[in-house]
């Protein structure tokens, strides 16, 4: 049975999971790329787009070759542990970070560069570290872009359906998120709870997206 | 205060531009003069260690900043060299009176407190300590820029163009008071301009600069006027 509550508190316990880890690793992704002459770096930046553009539920199936009792690391992590993290909501955490990581990178990406290096550059006569400068001159000048990057990230997980479905199934009162519940009771054909859950959906976006807005007036 | 000899032997190319150039600037106010494009930025930025030079060897008194032949590259952190650059660069989003103890921090509170206090007071900024950088005038933003880099007491002030966004009377005081911060503090100068009124206004020592090379160093007196 679907059970709407769990589903919408799953649904924002995954994305703000995984928001947090997006923020964290795909800011330090976009850093390097916008920062760093490195060899391989525009097929870095092609791979790290790859999942914007591929069908989610592809993605889903290279996590599945990945993560999978018999995956490239899930058999290792199978062994050890006697885990897997296959159809757990720990599934749809990764399935929603692999999804909205490439709109953090490039976001990020953008933001930085958008900052003149020169600031950078005074801050190391005054004696700054590359990890203070990044601190205290880099990521403060780029605030409003990576906010932008974080609003994209949370609402786009918090809608992820097709790589969810792949890692974590669809399970009612453990995996099933929002967009899944939405599908199902769609596919029942009870409409009503569809259209309600929908709407919740909907507004819970949106709010995410005003709130974030204010926040990057302020600034 | 120690006289400190700024030693500079310096090969760098950018793109197709080469600079050569072999210096040796005593403690005073030395002006780099030459029209834009003959290396003056690219030169000062060897010296601040914002740019590896191909080869050479820079120092400061007995102090290595860089030396080819023993590999020596000592970061822009370690030099202890104040840096006004050409476009403005105070960080937009702290006042001016953070963007002075920016380079502060690791100062106990109440030596950081002491000595922005004193460079509000030097640069006349006490008014405008709590304002952006978006809300000053160029002069009072350059004033600004020199107080940050005088801050930490470096000991070697490099400016570049100080003085481009400035009316000639804001360049005249500006000038003036760079000219007795220098006298004051004992601290060595090397400014950049292409003016060549500034050059004969400010300078111990011009070294006029061209394509790369260094064409003559002369007292400012000998300077043919415009």
């Amino acid at each position: 049975m679907i059970d709407p509550w769990f589903s919408l508190q799953l649904s924002l316990l995954v994305a703000s999971i995984a928001t947090v880890i997006v923020a964290v690793f795909g800011t330090t992704i976009g850093y390097f790329l916008a920062r760093l002459r490195f060899p391989g770096r525009n097929l870095v930046d092609a791979i790290c787009t790859l999942p914007l553009v591929l069908p989610p539920t592809v993605v889903g199936f290279y996590m599945l070759g990945i993560l999978g009792k018999r995956g490239w690391l899930g058999q290792y992590l199978y062994s050890f542990t006697g885990w897997t993290p296959l159809f757990t909501w720990q599934a749809a955490v990764i399935a929603a970070v692999m999804i909205a990581m490439p709109l953090m990178i490039k976001t990020s990406r953008a933001a930085i560069e958008s900052v003149d290096p020169i600031y950078e550059r005074a801050a190391y006569t005054l004696g700054k570290s590359r990890v203070d400068t990044l601190f205290k001159v880099t990521l403060p000048l780029a605030w409003k872009g990576l906010l932008a990057g974080v609003a994209l990230s949370f609402t786009r997980a918090l809608g992820e359906f097709g790589a969810t479905l792949m890692l974590a199934g669809n399970i009612p009162g453990r995996t099933q998120t929002m967009p899944l519940a939405i599908y199902q009771a769609a596919q029942a054909g009870d409409e009503s709870l569809a259209l309600g859950l929908v709407i919740i959906l909907t507004a819970a976006s949106l709010l995410v997206m005003v709130l974030i807005n204010r926040l990057g007036a302020k600034w | 205060m120690v006289e400190r000899t700024l030693k500079a032997r310096i090969n760098a190319t950018v793109g197709s531009f080469s600079l050569a150039v072999e210096l040796s600037v005593p403690n005073g106010l030395i002006v780099l003069f030459g029209p834009s494009g003959s290396g003056k930025s690219t030169l000062l930025d060897c010296i601040a260690g914002l740019r590896v030079p191909d080869s050479g060897e820079i120092l400061l008194g007995d102090q290595v900043f860089y030396d080819s032949d023993r590999k020596v590259h000592l970061p822009p952190q370690k030099r202890r060299i104040g840096y006004v650059f050409q476009r403005p660069t105070l960080f937009p989003h702290l006042t001016v009176g953070d963007n002075i103890g920016f380079g502060l921090q690791s100062w106990s509170p109440a030596r950081r407190k002491a000595r922005l206090d004193e460079l509000l007071d030097l640069m006349q900024l006490r008014d405008l300590a709590d304002r952006y950088p978006a809300n000053l005038s160029g002069g009072e933003g350059q004033r600004a820029a020199v107080a940050r880099a005088l801050a930490p007491e470096p000991q070697l002030l490099l400016l570049d163009e100080p003085f481009s966004a400035l009316e000639s009377q804001l360049r005249k005081s500006l000038g003036e008071k760079l000219r007795s911060l220098q006298r004051k503090l004992s601290l060595p100068m090397v400014l950049v301009t292409h003016s060549r009124a500034a050059a004969r206004e400010l300078a111990d020592l011009v070294v006029y600069m061209q394509a790369g090379r260094i064409q003559t160093t002369s007292t400012p007196d000998q300077l043919i006027p415009d």
